[in-house]
């Protein structure tokens, strides 16, 4: 059985893809966030996962699933909490793309809290962004999850030549 | 009271299931007591994707919980800073429904080695006792593997055919061949092909959210369909057994449950009773059957049951596969899990510093249904989303697996604080590696960084020594076991209660020792073994 190419499974995915799959950011209520931390959250999670050949983390509503599945009062949300007041402290939203990415990279490659937040965030945001169809089959390509009557397998054995 | 049945078969999986199944065909009328319910495959989430399961929760739905009834209503404890993972199904199939489908017979040598080596006690059975039954198994349900055999993994002549290998797997398989060992291909309970009149897989790869059309052995599908198509066989659901009876001789005489919904405490009468309710639950019920005959709890004089808890030790590396990077995704779901597998290599003549071994399991190589190994990638930005992008095809994982010795301090005691909502007293667990385990350990890391460097992956960052939670290989054995010698075990051969006749314990609790091997085969090959002696037995007029 032939398999569609990455470029045709990305045409077909994209024609495919239902609106109503995507969370709209700007049509979202946080529920658990205040809409100051949301908002604040969509360009943290855009720094980490930003728009390449594919939708950004932000556009894709990463922030806003990351707030659907918190819950209230678990130590998870104070430590999300307590980086994104550290983050409107140093004044990060009116920082440009590079200044952003120093604050994170700092954050980081820091200790205690600023790195717990960084790593909980870059956690959350890998989970989230990349069960979307977004992240998931656009930038990835899966193709899984299917009904195949023959499983084909690796099929360019020959190709798989040890690196140089 | 008089029993209605030949036969009370506490549990409905892979070991209640093969009892049922067994004991029906032969003519035996049998009642199973399960503690869940029927799972309906058509509820299972087998074709939803990621997104499509965030829509569904959205508008309240859920999936199937298949390991939520036992938390909750038998909740274990576990010595303090000795964590221990207890995982069980409650429900119509117990674990079957949701299984790795990894079906390994044990080997010759597993059987020999603990009469070699001495630690514990020997397998009251040999290999080619049992070897008819792995036939007959294979046949029954279904067992996809390839043609290799050895001492370490004796082969059979009923697998159905193989699945094709994935890239991951072709790159994984060369580079531990250049490293000495040798990879064969997996055996798995999933059909490849129409099996006895059962659809064959379709590789949606989703097998750990349970199969929509039965494609791999489940106790419901190929068991206790067969069983009830006899007419002989009645299941009564949400039944909590708590006490198997004892008359004054201290003989079975029936069982006592709680009925889950109304609470009812209730009791029946047995001639014959047969445990299968998994290892611990079994044992937490024949521990909490103390009577004047029995008052260590039934039929264990010996003091042997709850003890030598055992199973497997496990960890897991990730790396990536650079002959694979950057390249176009592909459908790597095929049976899920491992296409391949290292049996264990180096038995009792090699000279090492422990005894027993381990064997390494491949599975979730290539792309799979999220990024989760991007976590443990450095960095962040537009580079790092193209890395893990470049990375996602190259994924390839080592899950190797070594046998826990049983020690007699390894146990599980009906102990535990508070007891059930019944009154029944719970689980306690009490689980520590040994000496021999953590001899183990640096070999093991051995291999798989040969292995490694022999296709000059790139890891993800582990740390040598680091090990899974215990438990988490879910194959617990040992605390109710089957031995020659009575005062050093519960069993005869035929998983009859050397102390009990008239009941049998059937499922993983019976092995003295656990292998470096996933144990479903086994126990169901055993199981078919213990109740065609039941059934001799019944029709002999012995039992």
């Amino acid at each position: 059985m032939p398999r569609p190419t990455r470029r045709q499974a990305l045409v077909t995915i994209a024609a495919g893809i239902s609106a109503g799959s995507l969370v709209r950011p700007q049509q979202y209520t946080p529920a658990t966030l205040t809409v100051d931390e949301h908002d604040l959250l969509g360009l943290v999670v855009d720094a980490i996962l930003p728009e390449t050949e594919t939708p950004g983390a932000r556009e894709v509503g990463v922030h806003s699933l990351i707030d659907e599945d918190l819950a209230a009062g678990s130590p998870t949300l104070e430590t999300l909490r307590a980086g994104l007041a550290s983050l409107r402290d140093e004044q990060f939203a009116e920082m440009d793309e590079d200044g952003r990415t120093g604050v994170l990279r700092r954050y980081s490659a820091g200790e205690g809290q600023a790195r717990a937040f960084f790593e909980l965030v870059k956690g959350l945001t890998i989970d989230a962004y990349y069960s979307t169809e977004v992240g998931l089959v656009q930038e990835l390509g899966y193709q899984g999850n299917t009904y195949l009557q023959e499983f084909p397998g690796c099929t360019h054995d020959h190709e798989l030549a040890d690196p140089a | 009271m008089t029993a209605d049945h030949d036969a009370v078969i506490v549990g409905s999986g892979a070991a209640g299931g093969m009892a049922a199944w067994n004991l029906t065909r032969q003519g035996a009328k049998v009642l199973v007591l399960e503690a869940g319910e029927r799972f309906d495959p058509a509820t299972f989430w087998s074709h939803v994707k990621p997104w499509e399961g965030r829509e569904r929760r959205r508008r309240g739905q859920r999936p199937p919980a298949f390991e939520e009834l036992p938390l909750r209503e038998s909740p274990y404890q576990t010595l303090e800073g000795h964590s221990f993972l207890l995982r069980r199904v409650w429900g119509v199939g117990g674990k079957t429904n949701i299984w790795g489908r990894v079906s390994l017979r044990f080997g010759d040598l597993n059987f020999s080695e603990p009469a070699i080596d001495g630690w514990e006690i020997p397998w009251p059975v040999t290999y080619g006792e049992i070897a008819p039954y792995y036939d007959n198994v294979e046949k029954l349900i279904g067992v996809c593997g390839g043609e290799d055999d050895s001492r370490f993994l004796p082969g059979s002549q009923h697998h159905l055919p193989p699945p094709n290998l994935r890239c991951g797997e072709v790159v994984l398989r060369k580079a531990a061949e250049k490293a000495g060992h040798t990879v064969v291909r997996g055996r798995r309970a999933v059909l490849t092909r129409q099996h006895r009149g059962r659809a064959p897989c379709h590789y949606c790869g989703a097998c750990g959210r349970g199969c929509d059309i039965g494609a791999f052995f489940n106790s419901p599908d190929y068991l206790l369909a067969d069983a009830f198509a006899t007419g002989r066989l009645e299941l009564r659901e949400n039944a909590i057994v708590s006490h198997v009876l004892c008359d004054d001789e201290g003989k079975a005489s029936g069982v006592r449950y709680f009925d889950r919904l109304s609470g009812e405490e209730r009791t029946l009468a047995a001639k014959r009773v047969v445990m299968a309710a998994s290892a611990i639950d079994s044992t937490r019920i024949l521990l909490n059957s103390k009577s004047s005959a029995h008052p260590n709890g039934v039929g264990n004089g010996s003091d042997v049951i709850g003890r030598y808890l055992c199973e497997q030790f496990r960890f897991h590396v990730y790396a990536f596969a650079p002959q694979l990077l950057g390249r176009p995704a592909t459908n790597d779901d095929g049976i899920s899990g491992g296409h391949i597998y290292i049996p264990r290599f180096e038995g009792p003549e090699q000279k090492r510093d422990y005894l027993r071994g381990f064997g390494i399991q491949l599975w979730g190589i290539g792309c799979g249904n999220n990024a989760g190994f991007a976590k443990r990638m450095d960095g962040f930005g537009a580079d790092f989303k193209r890395s893990v992008r470049d990375r996602y095809p190259a994924l390839i994982q080592l899950h190797p697996y070594g046998e826990v010795l049983p020690y007699r301090r390894n146990r599980v005691s009906v102990d535990g604080t508070p007891p059930d909502r019944f009154g029944v007293p719970t689980i306690r667990i009490e689980y520590r590696l040994g000496e021999n385990e953590r001899r183990m350990v640096p070999r093991m890391y051995d291999v798989v960084e040969e292995i490694l460097h022999s296709m000059r992956a790139e890891p993800l960052p582990y740390k040598r020594g680091d090990l899974d939670e215990l438990g988490a290989a879910i194959h617990e054995h040992g605390t109710c076991r089957m031995g020659e010698d009575r005062t050093k075990s519960a069993l005869n051969s035929f998983m009859q209660m050397h102390e009990v006749p008239n009941l049998f314990v059937v499922d993983g609790s019976a092995f003295p020792t656990p292998t470096e091997k996933n144990p479903t085969l086994s126990i169901l090959a055993f199981a078919w073994r213990a109740t065609d002696y039941l059934a001799d037995q019944m029709r002999s007029g012995n039992l």
